[in-house]
C-alpha cells in the first residue's frame, strides 16, 4: 500500500465511522442529559 | 476572484445571532443545580458514557482545532494525516488499557495536581498547579487570533475594530454562562455544539469533495513536491522522524493528560466510564484532525487552481495560512448552510473557551490558593475564587491574544505551550502511579523541566535557515526527555525517606 492508498483509506474511514458515531452519541446522550439532571436534583451527601 | 468574497449573507448573520446566545440561555437555567463544588467543576461525576463523549468531543472540537489542522493541511497535505493517525493510536490505547484516567478516576480527584500531593506532597501540587495553570493559559493565548481570522475568511467581513469588538463579546458571553452554571452548563452546552458541528461537518467535507473532486483530491498541486506532499518523513514535507517521535509523546501524553480532557474523565460515573469513553472517542479524535486537515488540503488545491488567490498567499505580504480553509469554505458552502456552519464553529469557539477556563482557574483554586491557605477555604470561598479566575484569565486573553504572533504555525504554537505543563505532569503522573521510588524531588525536577519547552517559541525558531537544535519540536522533545530524566535521576538519587523504609520494610 502506497501512501496516497492509505491516506484514502484514512479518509474514508472517518467520515464513515465519525458520521456512526454521531448518530449513536445524538441518541445515547439526550438520555445521559436527562439522567445527569437528577442525579444533580438528588439530595447533597453531607460526606 | 476576489480574496474575501463569500456566500455569507444576512441570513448566515441571523443564523450566528440566534446561536450564540443559546448558551447563556442555558448556563442561566442550569445554575440551580450548582450547590456545591463538585457539581461546579465535575458536575457531580454523574457523566454517562453517551454524553461523555459528546463533552469530550466538544471541547477537544474547538475553533482552534479546526484552524490549526486545517493550517496543517493546508500547508502540509496529506502528510499532515499522521498527526491524526498517531493521536487516534495513542487515545485508543489508553482507552483499551485504562493507562492513567482508570486510576485517576479511582482516586476521586478534581484536578492533576491534587494526585502531586497526594503522593508527592503540597510543594509539589503548588509548582505543577502553577506550571499548569501557566502552561494552559498561555496554550489558549492565540485562540482570539484564531478566531478572528476565521470570521474574517468566513464572513469576508474584515474591519479590524469591528471584529475585536464581535470576538469580545463572544468571549464575554462565554465569561457568563461559565461563571453562572460550571461544569454542568459546560457539558450541555458541548453537547449541542457536538451534534451542531459534527453533522456541519459531514456534509461540509461532501461540499469540499465534490467542489475538488475525488479524483482531483489525490493529485499533488502543481506548486508543490509529490513526495513530500503525502510522506510525513519525507525531505521537505516539513515534518520527519524527530517531530513524529515527539506528536507520539505529545500526543499520548496530553490524550492521558490534557487537564480540560482528563476532567471529563474525572466526571465521569464510573472508572469504567472513563476508560470505555477514550476508547470510543479515538474516533472522535480521528474526525477532529482528519477531516479539518480534509478541508486545509481542498482549500490548498483551490487555492492553487486561482492565480489571484495563489498570489495573495504568496510573497512578503502573504495572508497568513490559516486564512486559507476560511476563504475556501467561504466560497463553496450555500448562503444559510455556511451561517449554520459558522454558527457551529462560533459555538465549539465558545466551547472550547468555557472548558479551558473552567479547567485553568479550578487549578488556580484548588492546586495553587486553597493549598496556601492549607485548605481553610469553604465551599463557597472556593466557588467565588474559580469565577474571579475565570474573568481575569479572560481578560488576560483579550490582550495577549490582540498583540501577540506566534513564530511557528498555530498548532506547533500549541503543541510547544502544552509541553510546558505536559512533559512534567505526564512524567511525574507516570512514575507516580506506577513506580514505587518515584520521589518527590524527582518530581519537582520533572515539573521545572517542562519549563524549558518556553524556549520552542522564541524568535530563534523563527525563519528557514534555523539550526535542527532550535526548532520547535526538537526543544519540544527535549523537553520530555529532560523531564523523564529528571525524575529518574532526582527519585534514585533523593529518594522519600517515608517511601524508602515502606520498601525496605
Amino acid at each position: 500500500m502506497n501512501w496516497q492508498q492509505l491516506w484514502k483509506f484514512v479518509l474514508i474511514f472517518t467520515l464513515s465511522a465519525y458520521s456512526v458515531l454521531v448518530i449513536i452519541v445524538i441518541f445515547g446522550g439526550l438520555k445521559n442529559v436527562v439522567d445527569m439532571l437528577k442525579d444533580l436534583k438528588k439530595p447533597v451527601d453531607p460526606k | 476572484m476576489d480574496v474575501f468574497a463569500t456566500n455569507f449573507k444576512t441570513v448566515d448573520w441571523i443564523i450566528v445571532s440566534i446561536y450564540i446566545c443559546i448558551p447563556v440561555v442555558i448556563g442561566i437555567i442550569v445554575r440551580k443545580y450548582i450547590r456545591q463544588l463538585s457539581d461546579f467543576l465535575v458536575a457531580g461525576r454523574s457523566l454517562r458514557l453517551f454524553i461523555a463523549i459528546a463533552t469530550l468531543t466538544g471541547t477537544e472540537l474547538g475553533l482552534v482545532t479546526v484552524m490549526y489542522n486545517s493550517e496543517l493541511g493546508f500547508i502540509h497535505g496529506f502528510s499532515a494525516f499522521h498527526v491524526g493517525i498517531i493521536e487516534t493510536a495513542c487515545i485508543l490505547a489508553i482507552g483499551l488499557t485504562g493507562f492513567i484516567v482508570y486510576k485517576l478516576r479511582q482516586l476521586k480527584i478534581m484536578t492533576i495536581p491534587e494526585f502531586y500531593e497526594m503522593r508527592f506532597g503540597r510543594n509539589v501540587r503548588i509548582i505543577g498547579g502553577i506550571i499548569l495553570a501557566l502552561g494552559g493559559i498561555l496554550n489558549m493565548g492565540l485562540f482570539l487570533q484564531a478566531g478572528a481570522r476565521f470570521m474574517m475568511g468566513v464572513t469576508g467581513y474584515i474591519n479590524p475594530a469591528g471584529l475585536k469588538l464581535f470576538m469580545s463579546g463572544m468571549l464575554i458571553m462565554v465569561l457568563v454562562y461559565t461563571v453562572l452554571g460550571g461544569m454542568v452548563s459546560v457539558v450541555l452546552n458541548d453537547f449541542i455544539q457536538f451534534i451542531v458541528l459534527s453533522i456541519g461537518m459531514i456534509i461540509g467535507s461532501y461540499f469540499a469533495i465534490v467542489k475538488i473532486g475525488w479524483g482531483n483530491l489525490f493529485k499533488t498541486p502543481n506548486t508543490m513536491d509529490g513526495a513530500s506532499w503525502f510522506n510525513p518523513v519525507a525531505e521537505g514535507s516539513g515534518f520527519g522522524m524527530i517531530y513524529v517521535i515527539f506528536m507520539v509523546v505529545l500526543t499520548f501524553s496530553a490524550g492521558a493528560l490534557w487537564q480540560s480532557g482528563t476532567l471529563r474523565a474525572l466526571s465521569a460515573k464510573t472508572p469504567k466510564i472513563a476508560k470505555q469513553l477514550y476508547t470510543w472517542s479515538s474516533i472522535s479524535y480521528l474526525a477532529r484532525r482528519v477531516i479539518p486537515m480534509l478541508w486545509g488540503i481542498c482549500a490548498f488545491i483551490f487555492v492553487s487552481q486561482s492565480p489571484k488567490l495563489l498570489e495573495a498567499f504568496q510573497g512578503p505580504n502573504a495572508l497568513n495560512s490559516q486564512f486559507g480553509m476560511p476563504i475556501f469554505i467561504a466560497k463553496v458552502l450555500p448562503s444559510g448552510f455556511l451561517g449554520i456552519m459558522a454558527a457551529g464553529m462560533f459555538a465549539a469557539f465558545m466551547s472550547t473557551h468555557d472548558s479551558y477556563l473552567l479547567s485553568w482557574s479550578s487549578v488556580i483554586t484548588q492546586d495553587i490558593v486553597a493549598p496556601l491557605k492549607k485548605d481553610r477555604l469553604s465551599d463557597k470561598a472556593r466557588l467565588l475564587i474559580t469565577r474571579i479566575c475565570i474573568v481575569s484569565i479572560g481578560l488576560f486573553l483579550l490582550i495577549w491574544g490582540l498583540w501577540f504572533e506566534a513564530p511557528v504555525s498555530l498548532w506547533n504554537y500549541m503543541a510547544v505551550t502544552g509541553t510546558i505543563y505536559l512533559a512534567g505532569a505526564f512524567t511525574v503522573v507516570t512514575a507516580g502511579l506506577y513506580w514505587k521510588k518515584a520521589s518527590k524531588t524527582g518530581a519537582t525536577i520533572a515539573l521545572y523541566a517542562g519549563l524549558l519547552a518556553i524556549l520552542g517559541i522564541g524568535p530563534w525558531t523563527r525563519g528557514d535557515n534555523v539550526p535542527f537544535y532550535f526548532t520547535d519540536k526538537f526543544i519540544g522533545l527535549m523537553t520530555f526527555i529532560i523531564a523523564i530524566s529528571g525524575m529518574v535521576i532526582g527519585s534514585l538519587l533523593f529518594p522519600d525517606k517515608q517511601k524508602q523504609k515502606e520498601i525496605e520494610a
